[in-house]
């Protein structure tokens, strides 16, 4: 199935262009979840493919 | 929402900011930035849907603080502040639009209500982004209470 986000940037750190903060939304399931650089962003996009590896895993 | 009209609207005023006719453009933008209602189609989640809703808020943010910043150069600083609420009715995480605002209270000596608007944004950055207010946003507010 495919995933479908919403990824708002709402500032951006000049000095430091790794830091970013914004929002992400899960369309889906309409949760929204703050994050305040690319690594942040990065966890809450693989949490979610986590999550359906272990579903999948505990159904078979 | 006449999604055709107001695209139409933004784009004929973009064209006329980019040749310097800010009369005209003027008059467009706030045709549009009249037409605009709010979130389109809020409950569709389909991704067409989405991909327009987010380009139709994108196009009226940028609008409304260009016109802002206009009714704020010619003097009319009421205007502008009326519009910059409106645009934190439509988002309130939009930090630019809080800047502009606390300036505008600002320069009408609306001191009480130039706090409010910075609080108002704090809380909104802290519940929604977990973070504080940018570096410039906090400046701001400090010459206003200094």
């Amino acid at each position: 199935m495919m995933d479908s986000y919403v990824i708002r940037i709402y500032r951006r750190d000049e000095q430091y262009p790794q830091n970013i903060i914004g929002l992400v939304e899960d369309v889906m399931i309409q949760e929204t979840r703050p994050f305040k650089n690319f690594n942040e962003l990065w966890e809450i996009l693989r949490k979610k493919e986590k999550k359906e590896k272990e579903r999948k895993r505990e159904r078979t | 929402m006449d999604v055709w009209k107001f695209e139409r609207l933004i784009s004929e005023a973009d064209a006329l900011w980019n040749e310097n006719k800010q009369t005209e453009a003027i008059q467009l933008s706030e045709k549009a930035i009249n037409i605009y209602k709010g979130n389109y189609l809020k409950e569709d989640r389909q991704p067409y849907t989405l991909s327009l809703r987010e380009r139709l808020k994108g196009r009226f943010v940028r609008s409304l603080i260009r016109t802002g910043r206009y009714w704020e150069d010619t003097g009319d600083i009421k205007k502008a502040a009326e519009l910059y609420q409106k645009g934190i009715e439509v988002d309130n995480l939009c930090e630019e639009i809080y800047q502009q605002l606390i300036l505008c209270y600002q320069r009408l000596g609306l001191r009480a209500e130039a706090m409010a608007a910075y609080n108002r944004c704090r809380n909104a950055m802290t519940a929604f982004l977990n973070s504080e207010p940018s570096v410039k946003t906090k400046e701001i507010y400090q010459r206003i209470v200094d």
